[in-house]
Protein backbone atom coordinates (compact mmCIF):
# COMPACT_ATOMS: atom_id res chain seq x y z
CA UNK A 1 0.00 0.00 0.00
CA UNK A 2 2.75 2.44 0.98
CA UNK A 3 4.58 1.66 -2.25
CA UNK A 4 1.48 2.36 -4.33
CA UNK A 5 0.88 5.63 -2.53
CA UNK A 6 4.47 6.69 -3.17
CA UNK A 7 4.01 5.76 -6.83
CA UNK A 8 0.83 7.80 -7.18
CA UNK A 9 2.23 10.79 -5.33
CA UNK A 10 5.30 10.69 -7.59
CA UNK A 11 3.13 10.30 -10.69
CA UNK A 12 0.97 13.19 -9.66
CA UNK A 13 3.92 15.33 -8.63
CA UNK A 14 5.47 14.81 -12.02
CA UNK A 15 2.30 15.49 -13.94
CA UNK A 16 0.21 17.85 -11.90
CA UNK A 17 2.53 20.50 -10.49
CA UNK A 18 1.90 22.61 -13.56
CA UNK A 19 -1.80 21.74 -13.47
CA UNK A 20 -2.07 22.85 -9.84
CA UNK A 21 -0.16 26.08 -10.46
CA UNK A 22 -2.39 26.77 -13.45
CA UNK A 23 -5.54 26.04 -11.46
CA UNK A 24 -4.56 28.45 -8.69
CA UNK A 25 -3.60 31.09 -11.23
CA UNK A 26 -6.84 30.75 -13.19
CA UNK A 27 -8.95 30.62 -10.04
CA UNK A 28 -7.36 33.66 -8.42
CA UNK A 29 -7.33 35.55 -11.71
CA UNK A 30 -11.05 34.89 -12.22
CA UNK A 31 -11.60 35.93 -8.63
CA UNK A 32 -9.73 39.20 -9.12
CA UNK A 33 -11.06 40.30 -12.52
CA UNK A 34 -14.62 39.04 -12.12
CA UNK A 35 -16.94 39.10 -9.16
CA UNK A 36 -17.16 35.32 -8.63
CA UNK A 37 -17.25 34.45 -4.97
CA UNK A 38 -14.06 33.26 -3.26
CA UNK A 39 -16.01 30.11 -2.49
CA UNK A 40 -16.07 29.35 -6.22
CA UNK A 41 -12.26 29.36 -6.22
CA UNK A 42 -12.23 26.72 -3.47
CA UNK A 43 -14.81 24.58 -5.31
CA UNK A 44 -12.95 24.90 -8.60
CA UNK A 45 -9.57 23.75 -7.26
CA UNK A 46 -10.98 20.99 -5.01
CA UNK A 47 -13.25 19.38 -7.59
CA UNK A 48 -10.89 19.72 -10.55
CA UNK A 49 -7.93 18.16 -8.76
CA UNK A 50 -10.06 15.37 -7.29
CA UNK A 51 -11.25 14.36 -10.75
CA UNK A 52 -7.59 14.09 -11.68
CA UNK A 53 -7.21 11.20 -9.19
CA UNK A 54 -9.04 8.79 -11.50
CA UNK A 55 -6.61 9.71 -14.24
CA UNK A 56 -3.71 8.21 -12.23
CA UNK A 57 -5.35 4.94 -13.31
CA UNK A 58 -4.58 6.01 -16.89
CA UNK A 59 -0.94 6.44 -15.93
CA UNK A 60 -0.98 2.94 -14.45
CA UNK A 61 -2.49 1.65 -17.65
CA UNK A 62 -0.12 3.44 -20.02
CA UNK A 63 1.86 0.97 -22.16
CA UNK A 64 0.08 -2.06 -20.60
CA UNK A 65 1.55 -1.01 -17.23
CA UNK A 66 -1.36 -2.54 -15.32
CA UNK A 67 -0.13 -6.00 -16.12
CA UNK A 68 3.25 -5.44 -14.51
CA UNK A 69 1.78 -3.51 -11.59
CA UNK A 70 -0.30 -6.53 -10.65
CA UNK A 71 2.80 -8.74 -10.47
CA UNK A 72 4.21 -6.51 -7.71
CA UNK A 73 3.50 -7.43 -4.06
CA UNK A 74 -0.01 -6.02 -4.07
CA UNK A 75 -3.44 -7.60 -4.34
CA UNK A 76 -6.38 -6.38 -6.41
CA UNK A 77 -8.21 -5.30 -3.24
CA UNK A 78 -5.19 -3.40 -1.95
CA UNK A 79 -4.97 -1.58 -5.27
CA UNK A 80 -8.57 -0.38 -4.92
CA UNK A 81 -8.02 0.54 -1.25
CA UNK A 82 -5.03 2.63 -2.20
CA UNK A 83 -6.85 4.49 -4.98
CA UNK A 84 -9.62 5.57 -2.62
CA UNK A 85 -7.25 6.54 0.18
CA UNK A 86 -5.14 8.46 -2.32
CA UNK A 87 -8.29 10.14 -3.69
CA UNK A 88 -9.46 11.21 -0.25
CA UNK A 89 -6.00 12.52 0.64
CA UNK A 90 -5.76 14.47 -2.61
CA UNK A 91 -9.23 15.98 -2.22
CA UNK A 92 -8.30 17.16 1.29
CA UNK A 93 -4.99 18.53 0.02
CA UNK A 94 -6.73 20.28 -2.91
CA UNK A 95 -9.32 21.71 -0.54
CA UNK A 96 -6.60 23.12 1.70
CA UNK A 97 -4.89 24.70 -1.31
CA UNK A 98 -8.24 26.05 -2.50
CA UNK A 99 -8.97 27.42 0.97
CA UNK A 100 -5.65 29.27 1.07
CA UNK A 101 -6.35 30.79 -2.36
CA UNK A 102 -10.00 31.56 -1.51
CA UNK A 103 -9.15 33.04 1.89
CA UNK A 104 -6.48 35.23 0.31
CA UNK A 105 -9.11 36.51 -2.12
CA UNK A 106 -11.58 37.05 0.71
CA UNK A 107 -9.07 39.10 2.65
CA UNK A 108 -8.08 41.05 -0.48
CA UNK A 109 -11.73 41.96 -0.99
CA UNK A 110 -12.02 42.97 2.61
CA UNK A 111 -15.17 40.89 2.89
CA UNK A 112 -16.90 40.49 6.18
CA UNK A 113 -17.49 36.83 6.97
CA UNK A 114 -17.31 34.73 10.08
CA UNK A 115 -14.55 32.11 9.96
CA UNK A 116 -16.94 29.31 10.94
CA UNK A 117 -19.41 30.20 8.22
CA UNK A 118 -16.62 30.46 5.62
CA UNK A 119 -15.08 27.09 6.45
CA UNK A 120 -18.44 25.39 6.89
CA UNK A 121 -19.83 26.51 3.55
CA UNK A 122 -16.66 25.38 1.78
CA UNK A 123 -16.73 21.92 3.38
CA UNK A 124 -19.57 21.24 0.95
CA UNK A 125 -17.05 21.24 -1.89
CA UNK A 126 -15.17 18.25 -0.49
CA UNK A 127 -18.48 16.41 -0.37
CA UNK A 128 -19.15 17.26 -4.02
CA UNK A 129 -15.60 16.19 -4.95
CA UNK A 130 -16.17 12.84 -3.21
CA UNK A 131 -19.42 12.29 -5.09
CA UNK A 132 -17.61 13.02 -8.37
CA UNK A 133 -14.84 10.64 -7.36
CA UNK A 134 -17.40 7.97 -6.49
CA UNK A 135 -18.68 8.13 -10.05
CA UNK A 136 -15.40 8.41 -11.96
CA UNK A 137 -13.39 5.77 -10.08
CA UNK A 138 -15.41 2.58 -10.80
CA UNK A 139 -16.06 3.73 -14.36
CA UNK A 140 -12.36 4.27 -14.90
CA UNK A 141 -11.57 0.81 -13.49
CA UNK A 142 -14.23 -0.83 -15.61
CA UNK A 143 -13.50 0.82 -18.95
CA UNK A 144 -10.34 1.92 -20.74
CA UNK A 145 -9.64 5.66 -20.76
CA UNK A 146 -11.51 6.42 -23.99
CA UNK A 147 -14.69 4.55 -23.03
CA UNK A 148 -14.50 5.84 -19.44
CA UNK A 149 -14.55 9.41 -20.73
CA UNK A 150 -17.82 8.78 -22.58
CA UNK A 151 -19.21 6.82 -19.63
CA UNK A 152 -18.41 9.79 -17.33
CA UNK A 153 -20.19 12.21 -19.64
CA UNK A 154 -23.21 9.93 -19.86
CA UNK A 155 -23.43 9.35 -16.10
CA UNK A 156 -23.03 13.05 -15.27
CA UNK A 157 -25.58 13.85 -17.99
CA UNK A 158 -28.02 11.38 -16.48
CA UNK A 159 -27.53 12.89 -13.02
CA UNK A 160 -28.12 16.42 -14.32
CA UNK A 161 -31.18 15.27 -16.25
CA UNK A 162 -32.48 13.51 -13.15
CA UNK A 163 -31.89 16.65 -11.07
CA UNK A 164 -33.67 18.75 -13.69
CA UNK A 165 -36.51 16.24 -13.89
CA UNK A 166 -36.81 16.19 -10.10
CA UNK A 167 -36.94 20.00 -9.95
CA UNK A 168 -39.76 19.93 -12.53
CA UNK A 169 -41.57 17.10 -10.82
CA UNK A 170 -41.51 18.91 -7.52
CA UNK A 171 -44.14 21.32 -8.92
CA UNK A 172 -46.61 18.46 -8.98
CA UNK A 173 -45.81 17.27 -5.47
CA UNK A 174 -48.62 18.20 -3.03
CA UNK A 175 -47.84 21.37 -1.14
CA UNK A 176 -47.98 19.88 2.33
CA UNK A 177 -45.08 17.52 1.42
CA UNK A 178 -42.82 20.25 0.00
CA UNK A 179 -43.66 22.42 2.96
CA UNK A 180 -42.68 19.78 5.48
CA UNK A 181 -39.50 19.08 3.49
CA UNK A 182 -38.70 22.80 3.56
CA UNK A 183 -39.26 22.81 7.30
CA UNK A 184 -37.03 19.78 7.68
CA UNK A 185 -34.12 21.50 5.91
CA UNK A 186 -34.74 24.74 7.76
CA UNK A 187 -34.67 22.81 11.02
CA UNK A 188 -31.39 21.18 10.04
CA UNK A 189 -29.67 24.56 9.76
CA UNK A 190 -26.43 25.20 7.92
CA UNK A 191 -24.44 22.77 10.03
CA UNK A 192 -27.07 20.11 9.63
CA UNK A 193 -27.02 20.46 5.86
CA UNK A 194 -23.22 20.17 5.78
CA UNK A 195 -23.49 17.07 7.97
CA UNK A 196 -26.17 15.59 5.72
CA UNK A 197 -24.01 16.25 2.64
CA UNK A 198 -21.08 14.57 4.35
CA UNK A 199 -23.22 11.52 5.08
CA UNK A 200 -24.36 11.38 1.44
CA UNK A 201 -20.77 11.79 0.15
CA UNK A 202 -19.43 9.07 2.45
CA UNK A 203 -22.28 6.75 1.46
CA UNK A 204 -21.52 7.41 -2.23
CA UNK A 205 -17.84 6.64 -1.60
CA UNK A 206 -18.71 3.42 0.19
CA UNK A 207 -21.01 2.18 -2.57
CA UNK A 208 -18.46 3.22 -5.19
CA UNK A 209 -15.70 1.43 -3.27
CA UNK A 210 -17.68 -1.82 -3.11
CA UNK A 211 -18.41 -1.60 -6.86
CA UNK A 212 -14.73 -0.92 -7.62
CA UNK A 213 -13.60 -3.95 -5.62
CA UNK A 214 -16.00 -6.16 -7.55
CA UNK A 215 -14.91 -4.73 -10.89
CA UNK A 216 -11.25 -5.21 -10.00
CA UNK A 217 -11.79 -8.79 -8.80
CA UNK A 218 -13.18 -9.75 -12.20
CA UNK A 219 -10.71 -7.78 -14.31
CA UNK A 220 -8.64 -9.67 -16.91
CA UNK A 221 -5.22 -8.18 -17.59
CA UNK B 1 8.52 -27.41 -7.08
CA UNK B 2 8.36 -23.71 -7.96
CA UNK B 3 5.67 -23.84 -10.61
CA UNK B 4 3.40 -26.61 -11.71
CA UNK B 5 0.86 -26.21 -14.50
CA UNK B 6 -1.42 -29.18 -15.14
CA UNK B 7 -3.79 -29.25 -18.09
CA UNK B 8 -4.19 -25.49 -18.25
CA UNK B 9 -6.76 -24.51 -20.86
CA UNK B 10 -7.44 -20.92 -21.79
CA UNK B 11 -9.78 -20.26 -24.69
CA UNK B 12 -9.84 -17.08 -26.71
CA UNK B 13 -11.96 -16.42 -29.79
CA UNK B 14 -9.33 -17.66 -32.24
CA UNK B 15 -6.78 -19.31 -29.97
CA UNK B 16 -6.70 -22.11 -27.41
CA UNK B 17 -3.84 -22.56 -24.97
CA UNK B 18 -3.35 -26.07 -23.67
CA UNK B 19 -0.34 -26.26 -21.40
CA UNK B 20 1.24 -28.65 -18.91
CA UNK B 21 4.67 -27.84 -17.56
CA UNK B 22 6.70 -27.48 -14.40
CA UNK B 23 9.68 -25.58 -13.07
CA UNK B 24 11.76 -27.44 -10.48
CA UNK B 25 13.62 -25.82 -7.60
CA UNK B 26 17.19 -24.93 -8.57
CA UNK B 27 16.45 -25.06 -12.30
CA UNK B 28 16.32 -22.64 -15.17
CA UNK B 29 13.49 -23.68 -17.44
CA UNK B 30 13.07 -22.18 -20.88
CA UNK B 31 9.85 -21.65 -22.77
CA UNK B 32 10.43 -21.11 -26.44
CA UNK B 33 8.06 -20.52 -29.31
CA UNK B 34 7.22 -18.03 -32.03
CA UNK B 35 5.23 -14.85 -31.39
CA UNK B 36 1.63 -15.67 -30.60
CA UNK B 37 2.41 -19.27 -29.60
CA UNK B 38 1.04 -18.77 -26.09
CA UNK B 39 4.13 -17.89 -24.02
CA UNK B 40 2.76 -14.65 -22.58
CA UNK B 41 -0.65 -16.20 -21.93
CA UNK B 42 1.07 -18.96 -19.93
CA UNK B 43 2.91 -16.33 -17.87
CA UNK B 44 -0.26 -14.33 -17.28
CA UNK B 45 -2.17 -17.42 -16.15
CA UNK B 46 0.66 -18.50 -13.84
CA UNK B 47 0.68 -15.05 -12.25
CA UNK B 48 -3.09 -14.90 -11.79
CA UNK B 49 -3.54 -12.01 -14.20
CA UNK B 50 -6.13 -13.83 -16.28
CA UNK B 51 -8.77 -16.43 -15.50
CA UNK B 52 -8.60 -19.82 -17.20
CA UNK B 53 -11.15 -22.34 -18.36
CA UNK B 54 -9.71 -25.46 -16.73
CA UNK B 55 -6.56 -26.95 -15.26
CA UNK B 56 -4.52 -26.40 -12.10
CA UNK B 57 -1.69 -24.02 -11.46
CA UNK B 58 0.44 -23.91 -8.32
CA UNK B 59 3.01 -21.15 -7.97
CA UNK B 60 5.26 -21.71 -4.95
CA UNK B 61 2.65 -24.04 -3.49
CA UNK B 62 -0.39 -21.80 -3.96
CA UNK B 63 -3.00 -21.14 -6.59
CA UNK B 64 -2.23 -17.83 -8.34
CA UNK B 65 -5.42 -16.19 -7.03
CA UNK B 66 -4.42 -17.08 -3.46
CA UNK B 67 -1.02 -15.37 -3.61
CA UNK B 68 -0.57 -12.82 -0.85
CA UNK B 69 1.70 -9.80 -0.85
CA UNK B 70 4.46 -11.67 0.98
CA UNK B 71 4.33 -14.46 -1.62
CA UNK B 72 4.53 -11.97 -4.46
CA UNK B 73 7.50 -10.23 -2.85
CA UNK B 74 9.38 -13.52 -3.30
CA UNK B 75 8.99 -13.53 -7.07
CA UNK B 76 10.54 -11.27 -9.70
CA UNK B 77 8.69 -10.74 -12.95
CA UNK B 78 9.39 -9.18 -16.32
CA UNK B 79 6.63 -9.13 -18.91
CA UNK B 80 7.10 -8.74 -22.64
CA UNK B 81 5.12 -5.57 -23.18
CA UNK B 82 4.67 -4.16 -19.73
CA UNK B 83 6.66 -2.42 -17.04
CA UNK B 84 6.54 0.52 -14.65
CA UNK B 85 4.48 3.44 -15.93
CA UNK B 86 6.31 5.52 -18.53
CA UNK B 87 5.41 8.62 -16.54
CA UNK B 88 7.82 7.60 -13.77
CA UNK B 89 11.59 7.96 -13.60
CA UNK B 90 13.98 5.37 -12.15
CA UNK B 91 14.54 7.65 -9.16
CA UNK B 92 10.75 7.48 -8.55
CA UNK B 93 10.79 3.70 -8.71
CA UNK B 94 13.47 3.30 -6.03
CA UNK B 95 11.31 4.42 -3.05
CA UNK B 96 8.39 2.39 -4.47
CA UNK B 97 10.57 -0.74 -4.59
CA UNK B 98 11.94 -0.06 -1.08
CA UNK B 99 8.40 0.18 0.27
CA UNK B 100 7.15 -2.91 -1.53
CA UNK B 101 10.04 -5.36 -1.18
CA UNK B 102 11.49 -5.90 2.30
CA UNK B 103 14.74 -7.18 0.79
CA UNK B 104 15.19 -4.63 -1.98
CA UNK B 105 18.92 -3.90 -2.34
CA UNK B 106 18.90 -0.25 -3.26
CA UNK B 107 22.66 0.24 -3.61
CA UNK B 108 22.99 -2.83 -5.83
CA UNK B 109 20.11 -1.66 -7.99
CA UNK B 110 21.67 1.77 -8.37
CA UNK B 111 25.09 0.39 -9.20
CA UNK B 112 23.59 -2.02 -11.76
CA UNK B 113 21.69 0.89 -13.34
CA UNK B 114 24.99 2.73 -13.73
CA UNK B 115 26.73 -0.40 -15.05
CA UNK B 116 24.03 -1.07 -17.66
CA UNK B 117 23.60 2.58 -18.63
CA UNK B 118 20.04 2.95 -17.33
CA UNK B 119 19.48 6.66 -16.63
CA UNK B 120 17.86 7.51 -13.30
CA UNK B 121 16.56 10.98 -14.09
CA UNK B 122 14.65 10.40 -17.30
CA UNK B 123 11.03 9.42 -17.88
CA UNK B 124 10.77 5.72 -18.74
CA UNK B 125 8.57 6.56 -21.74
CA UNK B 126 11.62 8.27 -23.23
CA UNK B 127 13.78 5.13 -22.79
CA UNK B 128 14.94 3.06 -25.76
CA UNK B 129 13.59 -0.50 -26.04
CA UNK B 130 16.92 -1.82 -24.77
CA UNK B 131 16.97 0.49 -21.73
CA UNK B 132 13.43 -0.55 -20.80
CA UNK B 133 14.36 -4.24 -21.12
CA UNK B 134 17.43 -3.79 -18.90
CA UNK B 135 15.47 -1.87 -16.27
CA UNK B 136 12.86 -4.63 -16.04
CA UNK B 137 15.49 -7.29 -15.37
CA UNK B 138 17.33 -5.11 -12.84
CA UNK B 139 14.08 -4.58 -10.94
CA UNK B 140 13.42 -8.34 -10.94
CA UNK B 141 16.85 -9.46 -9.67
CA UNK B 142 17.50 -6.95 -6.90
CA UNK B 143 15.00 -7.94 -4.22
CA UNK B 144 16.23 -11.45 -3.37
CA UNK B 145 13.35 -13.23 -5.09
CA UNK B 146 13.23 -17.02 -4.92
CA UNK B 147 11.74 -17.36 -8.37
CA UNK B 148 12.04 -15.26 -11.52
CA UNK B 149 9.42 -15.39 -14.25
CA UNK B 150 10.93 -13.62 -17.22
CA UNK B 151 8.88 -13.23 -20.38
CA UNK B 152 11.15 -12.19 -23.27
CA UNK B 153 13.67 -10.38 -21.06
CA UNK B 154 16.28 -9.95 -23.78
CA UNK B 155 14.07 -8.56 -26.55
CA UNK B 156 15.48 -5.35 -27.99
CA UNK B 157 18.92 -5.79 -26.46
CA UNK B 158 22.14 -5.70 -28.46
CA UNK B 159 24.57 -8.63 -28.20
CA UNK B 160 26.70 -7.07 -25.46
CA UNK B 161 23.77 -6.05 -23.30
CA UNK B 162 22.19 -9.46 -23.79
CA UNK B 163 25.31 -11.21 -22.58
CA UNK B 164 25.42 -8.85 -19.58
CA UNK B 165 21.84 -9.65 -18.65
CA UNK B 166 22.36 -13.41 -19.08
CA UNK B 167 25.41 -13.22 -16.82
CA UNK B 168 23.32 -11.39 -14.26
CA UNK B 169 20.85 -14.28 -14.32
CA UNK B 170 23.68 -16.81 -13.89
CA UNK B 171 24.96 -14.82 -10.88
CA UNK B 172 21.44 -14.75 -9.48
CA UNK B 173 21.30 -18.56 -9.63
CA UNK B 174 24.76 -19.00 -8.14
CA UNK B 175 23.83 -16.94 -5.07
CA UNK B 176 21.33 -19.55 -3.88
CA UNK B 177 20.92 -23.07 -5.19
CA UNK B 178 17.21 -23.17 -4.35
CA UNK B 179 16.32 -20.38 -6.74
CA UNK B 180 14.59 -20.99 -10.06
CA UNK B 181 13.94 -19.14 -13.29
CA UNK B 182 11.28 -19.57 -15.94
CA UNK B 183 12.43 -17.68 -19.00
CA UNK B 184 10.84 -17.30 -22.41
CA UNK B 185 12.55 -16.09 -25.52
CA UNK B 186 12.43 -16.38 -29.24
CA UNK B 187 16.20 -15.93 -29.38
CA UNK B 188 17.28 -19.54 -28.99
CA UNK B 189 20.98 -18.89 -28.40
CA UNK B 190 20.03 -17.08 -25.19
CA UNK B 191 18.37 -20.21 -23.88
CA UNK B 192 20.97 -22.69 -25.16
CA UNK B 193 23.66 -21.49 -22.82
CA UNK B 194 21.41 -20.84 -19.87
CA UNK B 195 18.61 -23.35 -19.42
CA UNK B 196 18.56 -26.77 -17.76
CA UNK B 197 15.44 -27.84 -19.58
CA UNK B 198 13.21 -26.46 -22.25
CA UNK B 199 9.59 -26.47 -23.36
CA UNK B 200 8.66 -25.73 -26.95
CA UNK B 201 5.23 -24.22 -27.42
CA UNK B 202 3.52 -24.03 -30.79
CA UNK B 203 -0.01 -22.80 -31.56
CA UNK B 204 -0.94 -23.05 -27.89
CA UNK B 205 0.35 -26.61 -27.40
CA UNK B 206 3.53 -27.83 -25.71
CA UNK B 207 5.08 -29.95 -28.45
CA UNK B 208 8.43 -30.75 -26.85
CA UNK B 209 9.97 -30.94 -23.39
CA UNK B 210 13.60 -31.89 -23.11
CA UNK B 211 16.70 -31.47 -20.96
CA UNK B 212 18.99 -28.95 -22.63
CA UNK B 213 22.00 -31.32 -22.43
CA UNK B 214 20.03 -34.07 -24.17
CA UNK B 215 18.89 -31.63 -26.79
CA UNK B 216 22.39 -30.48 -27.61
CA UNK B 217 24.16 -33.84 -27.24
CA UNK B 218 21.67 -36.35 -28.58
CA UNK B 219 19.47 -34.52 -31.07
CA UNK B 220 20.66 -34.35 -34.66
CA UNK B 221 19.60 -33.37 -38.13
CA UNK B 222 19.74 -36.10 -40.77
CA UNK B 223 20.14 -34.90 -44.34
CA UNK B 224 19.01 -37.67 -46.66
CA UNK B 225 18.22 -37.88 -50.38
CA UNK B 226 15.07 -39.64 -51.57
CA UNK B 227 16.67 -43.11 -51.74
CA UNK B 228 18.41 -42.79 -48.38
CA UNK B 229 15.21 -41.52 -46.81
CA UNK B 230 13.32 -44.57 -48.14
CA UNK B 231 15.73 -46.93 -46.40
CA UNK B 232 15.89 -44.93 -43.16
CA UNK B 233 14.61 -46.47 -39.93
CA UNK B 234 11.89 -43.98 -38.85
CA UNK B 235 11.76 -45.28 -35.27
CA UNK B 236 13.70 -42.34 -33.79
CA UNK B 237 12.67 -39.63 -36.23
CA UNK B 238 10.66 -36.83 -34.61
CA UNK B 239 9.97 -34.62 -37.57
CA UNK B 240 10.57 -34.52 -41.33
CA UNK B 241 10.78 -31.66 -43.80
CA UNK B 242 10.99 -31.85 -47.60
CA UNK B 243 13.98 -30.00 -49.06
CA UNK B 244 15.39 -29.46 -52.57
CA UNK B 245 17.80 -32.40 -52.22
CA UNK B 246 15.52 -34.79 -50.34
CA UNK B 247 14.59 -34.70 -46.65
CA UNK B 248 15.74 -33.12 -43.39
CA UNK B 249 14.90 -35.38 -40.47
CA UNK B 250 15.11 -34.42 -36.79
CA UNK B 251 16.16 -37.24 -34.48
CA UNK B 252 16.71 -37.55 -30.75
CA UNK B 253 19.17 -40.43 -31.31
CA UNK B 254 21.82 -39.05 -33.65
CA UNK B 255 24.45 -41.55 -32.52
CA UNK B 256 22.20 -44.42 -33.64
CA UNK B 257 21.97 -43.01 -37.17
CA UNK B 258 25.66 -42.11 -37.33
CA UNK B 259 26.56 -45.71 -36.45
CA UNK B 260 23.99 -47.42 -38.67
CA UNK B 261 24.02 -45.08 -41.66
CA UNK B 262 27.66 -43.99 -42.07
CA UNK B 263 27.00 -42.66 -45.59
CA UNK B 264 24.28 -40.21 -44.45
CA UNK B 265 25.15 -36.77 -43.08
CA UNK B 266 23.97 -36.36 -39.46
CA UNK B 267 24.57 -32.85 -38.13
CA UNK B 268 24.62 -31.93 -34.44
CA UNK B 269 21.36 -30.46 -33.29
CA UNK B 270 21.03 -26.83 -32.37
CA UNK B 271 18.05 -25.32 -30.66
CA UNK B 272 17.23 -23.33 -33.78
CA UNK B 273 17.11 -26.50 -35.87
CA UNK B 274 14.96 -28.27 -33.31
CA UNK B 275 12.49 -25.37 -33.23
CA UNK B 276 12.34 -25.03 -37.01
CA UNK B 277 11.89 -28.76 -37.52
CA UNK B 278 9.33 -29.23 -34.76
CA UNK B 279 7.22 -26.24 -35.75
CA UNK B 280 7.76 -26.23 -39.53
CA UNK B 281 8.28 -29.91 -40.34
CA UNK B 282 5.82 -32.79 -40.41
CA UNK B 283 5.84 -34.40 -36.99
CA UNK B 284 5.92 -38.22 -37.08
Amino acid sequence: MKGLLIKDIRLMRGQSTILLALLILVAVFTGVVSDVSPSFVVAYITIYLSIFVASTISYDEYDHGYLFLMTLPITRNKYVNEKYIFGILISIFAWCVGMVAGTALLIARDADMAAGEWIGSNLMHICIAWVFMSITMPLRLKFDSEKARYANIIVIGVILAAAFGASKLIEYVPEHITESAGKFFAALGDNGIVALSAVIAVAALLISYICSRRIMAKKEF
Amino acid sequence: MMLEINGLVKKYKDFILNCTMKVERGCITGLVGENGAGKSTTFKAALGLISYDSGDITLMGKEPSELKEEDKSRIGVTLAESGFSGYLKVKDIIPVMSAMYPEFDRSRFESLCRKFGVPQDKYIKEFSTGMKAKLKVLVAVTHSADFLLLDEPTTGLDVMAREGILNLLREYMEEDENRSILISSHISTDLEGLCDDLYLIHEGQIILHEEMDTLLNEYGLIKADDVQYGKLDKEHILSVRRTTYGYDCLTDQRQYYRENYPDIVVENGSLDEVITMMTGGKRL
